[in-house]
């Protein structure tokens, strides 16, 4: 797994205001689903493909190597929408018989089945760009203001520490059972994964002893200090996101109407 | 499989994370308790949210190589109750939404219902009933695990049948007027998840019973005093 955390720690737009990344990314994301049109969302898409390419200088391969990785996922669902999602007395697009049944794609159900797929890549374009250019501490660095939250947020941080002591463990282990040929035929390989999953769980329970100590020995007492970087908004990052509301707006309202069917 | 970023309309994206902001205050509210009672319970729970998020993205010998919750959430919600465990998925989903844009922002409050809260809650209640019956233990575990799976795909298929018929929860005119169309809706939804879902919920269930014969040979004395197994049941195990 090629971590999203490595990019954000390496990206120019790194030190740029953590609020206001959110806040454009929360905001695009909102707009996506308040647009009945699959236009606005095409557009938000391109703007946050390109801000990630060339604000955030990512390699186009790798980012669209992981763009294609979740289209597949989207894109069934999509087809599902279009299949399910008919109304009574809609006109009929395409119909598939099937033994009894006939499968009816309508006008109404295409549309809407764009509608949710441009949504949904406007929707990863947006979460791509939030997270290749703000590292995972940093965007949690913000939650800490409330103490009714704190137990959570100190949850939130060692189990982003622990995803990757226990993805590797996961990696290493299975490479060595399918080395002794613990995933050849479909009973083997049931029992592996049982293995897998019972020794990690074990491993869990230890680490979590170990880690207790360790914490404690070094005077834990229920808050992790790190240094909170913070970062001012430039008048250029303002006047960018400006225009990037504005034409959000404009787009919403010049193309409500329009569908593809 | 999560409903994916954009997939569901404004007014269902807010009901369900309305939905699951009560469970999770409630869920938040019992951590607070339990680790201001005992602080040697954080750092398990931080690797138990790991254990989640590592075993969701394992692949399982099947067609698919869809990823397994329930597995994870099945285990935590013995350890520590399904309020605690909503917690802990929800974050597991975040992280899975940001680094794997795998699942999203929006859609979070359905899917940790349905993942998080549901699945478990399922699997915890029929434990705990099926526990104190006469049954193999190994066939409770299968059948907590297989019912939790099934439990999580139908409240998604549901999940997504509603959007589709309904624009926002309040319109409930339309669910009415069209309500063969929810149904049908839901049929197809459930009928694509079934191809894929029930035989991986089996494949779940067997990989779960293996990893609980495991952990009970080597550390049955943990399933003891979290109430999960019963000093006769272990001797039975390892006998």
């Amino acid at each position: 797994m090629r971590n999203l955390d490595d990019i954000a720690l390496l990206s120019p737009l790194r030190r740029k205001n953590t609020t206001l990344k959110v806040l454009l990314v929360i905001f695009a994301l909102l707009a996506g689903l308040f647009s009945s049109s699959p236009i606005l969302p095409i557009f938000i898409m391109v703007c946050m493909i390109f801000a990630t390419l060339v604000f955030g200088k990512i390699p186009p391969a790798l980012y669209f190597k992981l763009f294609l990785s979740v289209l597949g996922f989207v894109a069934v669902s999509c087809v599902l929408f279009a299949f399910v999602s008919t109304g009574k007395g809609d006109e009929i697009l395409l119909a598939i018989p099937i033994f009894r049944w006939t499968l009816t794609i309508t006008q109404e159900s295409a549309n809407y089945a764009v509608l949710i797929f441009t949504r949904s890549l406007s929707g990863i374009a947006s979460l791509f760009f939030l997270s290749m250019t703000t590292p995972m501490l940093e965007l949690f660095s913000y939650f800490k203001r409330f103490s009714f939250l704190d137990v959570f947020m100190e949850l939130v941080m060692l189990i982003y520490r622990y995803i990757f002591v226990f993805l590797e463990l996961l990696l290493s282990i299975q490479s060595a059972q399918s080395m002794r040929f613990g995933y050849r035929n479909f009973k083997t390989s049931l029992r592996s994964a049982g293995m897998l999953v019972g020794s990690l769980f074990i491993q869990t329970l230890e680490q979590g002893d170990r880690l207790y100590l360790s914490m404690n020995s070094r005077c834990y007492d229920g808050k992790l200090p790190y240094y909170d970087a913070k970062y001012k908004i430039l008048y250029s990052d303002a006047l960018v996101s400006m225009i990037f509301v504005a034409a959000v707006a404009t787009v919403y309202i010049y193309t409500r109407g329009i569908q593809f069917f | 499989m999560h409903i994916m970023e954009g997939m569901l309309p404004v007014g269902w994206a807010a009901f369900w994370w309305g939905l699951t902001a009560i469970i999770l205050v409630a869920g938040i509210i019992q951590l607070n308790k339990v680790v201001r009672k005992n602080r040697e319970v954080l750092p398990l729970l931080a690797v138990s949210g790991a254990f989640i998020f590592v075993l969701s993205s394992l692949k399982l010998p099947s067609v698919t190589g869809s990823s397994s919750h329930p597995t994870g959430t099945g285990l935590s919600s013995f350890t520590f109750g399904p309020l605690i465990t909503a917690v802990l998925s929800a974050i597991v989903l975040l992280f899975q939404a940001l680094l794997l844009a795998h699942g999203g922002i929006t859609t979070l409050g359905a899917n940790c219902f349905s993942m998080g809260f549901f699945g478990p809650l399922l699997a915890y209640a029929l434990y705990k009933a099926l526990q104190k019956t006469k049954l193999n233990i190994y066939y409770t575990v299968f059948l907590a695990a297989f019912v939790a799976d099934l439990g999580t795909y139908v409240v998604t298929a549901l999940q997504l049948a509603l959007a589709s018929v309904m624009n926002s929860p309040l319109a409930i005119s339309a669910l009415i007027e069209n309500f063969s169309g929810f149904l049908s809706a839901s049929a197809g939804f459930l009928g694509v998840f079934a191809v894929t879902q029930v035989p991986l919920a089996i494949l779940e269930g067997l990989i779960i019973v293996v990893a609980f014969k495991y952990i009970a040979k080597l550390k049955g004395d943990f399933l003891l005093k979290t109430d999960a197994i019963s000093e006769e049941q272990l001797t039975k195990i390892n006998s």
